[in-house]
């Protein structure tokens, strides 16, 4: 037993640590692979061997890189933290301490260690801290060669249980942890966002889960966008001001990630890459595997071969891309890019500023109209409470059904409702509405108005942020 | 068994040379030149200049050899695909070298070319007859903030001056051992340096100070625009540390901007356009003149000139050299790099006429330039190897007006320009070594 349990004890970390991981950290390793960088150039390496631990940030990015495949993070993770314990376990079992309370927990010890590196990595932005330590033991272990080996203590029954509690313990907090669970649910919609599965973001970001964290719905709108649910379903979600629809002028990595994607889908390619530069500066070589795959995407889109190609080439440094850059590369070679026509000048170019509902004008000028568009400019006329410029703007658009929330915004501005055909249900609802908020109950408005436009417009209403509202006059249409 | 181990020997060292030489041993001769990356065919190098590195445009595999006749490098240049069982000997090429002497060291800043944000940024120095290049300062040492607009006075390497933003931030002024940073927007004039020029005695700087702004194209092949909404000369006096608003340099109706100085300091060249409205959507109306001052006791004299410039063009980073103005000449607008349409232009101080400096351009943006400390040398940044990562181009002013053909600055391998992911911005010779001054300059952020 004495020989084999620590083996035991190492199969079952490396279970332990991998069921958790791949449970509860899946897509946080896969936004962790995202995130990193390896490439085989000269400036890489000098710029890793800049930083303090560059030995330990170079064996991170190396396997890091790798995490961005699905369950290949929880994998590595539980094979570093095991041969972490494997390590220090060496090292424990053949230097001699002078405490004898040290040899006292021999494997207990190494147990600790994997375990507190474990759980500080799981919690970390990175696993950094997991490098470390294996580089620490791997030097400790070294050292130990030159020492003569002790004898092995036994496996003593309360060793077996105090390894248990420490397994168990560090498996529960991560499991539990609210922190490592929001980064994870994070990172599930990050990821979907990313591979345009917007059930699965929709799935994620509820208006239920909204209330814990309203700096999600922007995910959720976006994907409403392509579900074709934003307007039937936007006002469900807590939204309390205009800034929660969008992450504009946000400059974190959430924020970069969020709007280059959000750019990208409704086709405004340049400000794609604007904001993947942007998000890339938030990380240690100023890019990332990630930026350098979406620069290729963007680029693509844009025709701009050229820099397709340069891309490719710094990714095909990459031991993680370098088969797929490679096949992209021999896709693109001699591609021509598109490039402008003779004397063309940019000076009368539409441009965009931190101003979204101007910016989509802007798209829309320049001949870029998508449905996701459209429906988000209609989104942010009713979150300004600028419905006169909302009733002209959806005049503009095709309406197979009107959606609920749109129906709400025109029937609130006081427009025939048989003229733009607002279904009966709606008008039925908006003048039980009515009818309560002129008797004052508000208590009914507020039961019945819940999930709808009218519920926003009402609460900006209260807080003075709209002047224009319900038209309570009784000589009116409705 | 002897025997048997000498002819696994034999056979192992064959088939290693065969993978290391890899050409063909027969070679058809082409009469034409070699179609490489970079272009160096033509090209005037300096005598002491880090060995030219090339391959191949296709990619295919090629090896070349030098011969040196006279003041004339001959390369020729064998080329083969993989497979191929016959090479290509092309056609000779030349590159000439000129007995004009340049400046050891060149300095320039590596950063993203990004939008707002950045990561790293290192104004490096790199030496001319090698490929080592080394850090003078990184903005590790003023907590990530933003270092640039570096400029040394007359090419000294002991003395320089750059911005170091964020906070406790301001220009950073070195003189050897001495590194000290002011704030000039808490001096005199209270407003803050933007684009300096030192003047040849040393004494003075003109900065000028600008308001900066940008805006974005929607799917442009020009995706961003840099524009000023204001902007005016000031001049510090480093004897005093006073720093002073030149009244006929700093018009509310007009926007000055790229001071550079005469070699004899008696005139300041810069740039001067008509204040407008709402930069972003008149962009395109933004028009810069070639300007000029003069400049006597440590004053300004008289009204300004306009020298060169009409409404359809624009005119940045003039810079004067016997008897003219090398400058970089747009349809529009003040921020260059991001202009396709950005070329080098000569203005004639004489003749009063300008014209392209066609030698030097490329249909991609060619911007910021710098003279050698000679006059001999110009070395510039381009945009033409894909658009969007500045390199740097040196190429031998003849005289006249008239350059020979520029060539890249010479890397180990040519991938290195492909692999690093940083432009190099404001180019400039320097004429030794460069300390590195990265723990001074972080001390005074501590």
């Amino acid at each position: 037993m004495k020989n084999r349990g620590k083996y035991i004890i190492a199969a079952l970390l490396f279970a332990v640590v991998f069921c958790i991981g791949a449970l509860f950290q899946r897509y946080t390793a896969i936004i962790q692979g995202q995130n990193s960088l390896f490439l085989f150039t000269g400036d890489y390496f000098r710029e890793t061997f800049a930083t303090s631990w560059p030995l330990s940030h170079l064996l991170e990015s190396f396997f890091v890189q790798f995490y961005e495949i699905p369950m290949v993070g929880p994998l590595l993770t539980a094979l570093i933290v095991t041969l972490i314990f494997l390590l220090y376990n060496f090292f424990s079992q053949r230097i001699s301490s002078p405490f004898p309370i040290v040899e006292v927990f021999q494997i207990v010890d190494a147990v600790a260690l994997s375990c507190f590196s474990w759980i500080y990595a799981s919690m970390a932005e990175t696993p950094l801290i997991l490098f470390k330590i294996l580089l620490i033991s791997l030097g400790l272990a070294i050292v130990a060669l030159f020492a003569k080996k002790k004898e092995a203590a036994k496996l003593k029954i309360w060793k077996i249980a105090v390894i248990a509690l420490f397994v168990t313990g560090s498996a529960l907090f991560i499991s539990i942890s609210k922190d490592i669970r929001s980064d994870e649910t994070t990172a599930k919609v990050r990821y979907a966002t990313y591979k345009g599965d917007w059930n699965k973001v929709l799935d994620n970001v509820t208006p239920q889960s909204s209330i814990d964290r309203p700096e999600m719905m922007p995910y959720a709108f976006l994907a409403m966008g392509f579900t074709g649910e934003l307007g039937d379903r936007l006002f469900t979600y807590p939204i309390k001001n205009i800034e929660e629809f969008d992450m504009e002028g946000l400059h974190t990595v959430e924020g970069n990630y969020f709007n280059s994607l959000l750019n990208y889908y409704m086709g405004n390619h340049n400000e794609a890459i604007h904001h993947i530069f942007q998000y890339s500066c938030h990380f240690p070589h100023g890019m990332t595997h990630f930026s350098l795959s979406q620069l290729i995407r963007y680029n693509n889109s844009l025709g701009n071969y050229t820099m397709v190609r340069k891309y490719a080439q710094i990714l095909s440094r990459s031991p993680r891309y370098s088969s797929s850059a490679r096949k992209l590369l021999k896709r693109f070679e001699g591609a021509q890019d598109s490039l402008p026509p003779a004397g063309h000048l940019s000076s009368s170019a539409h441009t965009t500023t931190n101003n979204p509902p101007h910016d989509l004008i802007q798209l829309s000028l320049a001949g870029i109209n998508s449905r996701i568009a459209q429906e988000r400019f209609l989104c942010y006329l009713m979150l300004q409470g600028s419905l006169e410029y909302f009733v002209e703007a959806f005049k503009i658009f095709k309406w197979e059904r009107i959606p609920r929330h749109y129906e709400e915004a025109l029937l609130l501005i006081g427009v025939n409702p048989d003229e733009f055909g607002i279904s009966a249900g709606s008008q039925r609802l908006f003048n039980v509405i009515t009818s309560a908020m002129m008797q004052l109950d508000m208590p009914t408005v507020d039961r019945m108005a819940k999930g709808t436009y009218w519920e926003y417009h009402f609460y900006k209403q209260k807080e003075g942020a709209f002047e224009s509202g319900l038209d309570l006059d009784p000589d009116s249409k409705l | 068994m002897r025997l048997i181990k000498h002819i696994t020997g034999i056979t192992l060292i064959a088939i290693l040379l065969h993978s290391c030489s890899g050409a063909p041993s027969e070679r058809i001769p082409n009469d034409s030149y070699p179609d490489i990356i970079p272009d160096y065919i033509g090209v005037t190098i300096p005598e002491k200049i880090a060995k030219l590195t090339f391959e191949m445009t296709d990619g295919s595999n090629c090896r070349y050899e030098m011969e040196r006749d006279g003041d004339t490098l001959w390369y020729t240049v064998t080329s083969w695909r993989k497979g191929d069982k016959m090479a290509t000997l092309h056609k000779p090429f030349p590159v000439y070298i000129s007995a004009d002497p340049i400046d050891p060291y060149i300095a320039y800043r590596l950063i993203e070319p990004g939008y707002e944000s950045w990561h790293n940024i290192v104004i490096a120095q790199r030496e001319l007859a090698s490929y080592k290049e080394s850090r003078i300062v990184s903005n590790r040492a003023n907590d990530m903030g933003c270092v640039n607009c570096h400029t040394f006075d007359s090419g000294n390497p002991q003395r320089m001056l750059f911005h170091a933003r964020g906070k406790g931030g301001g220009t950073v002024f070195i003189d050897e051992d001495q590194v000290r940073i002011i704030n000039l927007a808490q001096v005199g004039a209270q407003r803050q340096g933007t684009y300096p020029a030192w003047h040849p005695s040393g004494r003075y700087v003109v900065f000028s100070s600008n308001s900066t702004f940008q805006c974005f194209t929607v799917n442009e092949f020009q995706p961003i625009e840099v524009y000023d909404t204001a902007s005016d000369i000031i001049l510090m006096d480093l004897q005093t540390d006073s720093v002073m608003l030149v009244p006929q340099l700093s018009l509310e109706s007009r926007l000055e901007t790229f001071p550079a100085w005469s070699e004899d300091g008696s005139t300041l060249y810069f740039c001067s356009a008509e204040a407008i409205e709402n930069v972003a959507n008149n962009r395109g109306k933004v028009h810069y003149r070639l300007m000029s001052a003069r400049f006597e006791d440590g004053q300004f004299v008289g009204e300004p000139e306009e020298l060169f410039g009409d409404d359809s063009c624009s005119v940045s980073f003039p810079r004067y050299n016997d008897g003219y103005v090398l400058f970089t000449h747009t349809a529009f607008g003040t921020f260059p790099i991001w202009h396709g349409e950005a070329d080098l232009w000569m203005y004639d101080v004489e003749s009063k006429e300008a014209f392209p400096a066609e030698i030097l351009n490329s249909e991609k943006a060619e911007s910021y330039h710098s003279w050698s400390s000679n006059g001999k040398w110009v070395i510039f940044g381009s945009r033409r190897l894909d658009g969007r990562y500045t390199r740097v181009y040196i190429a031998h002013y003849k005289g006249n007006g008239e350059f020979d053909k520029p060539f890249l600055l010479p890397q180990k391998n040519f991938k290195h320009n492909t692999l690093r992911l940083k432009s190099y911005n404001i180019p400039e010779f320097i004429k030794g070594e460069v300390k590195d001054y990265e723990k001074a300059v972080s001390k005074l952020f501590k």
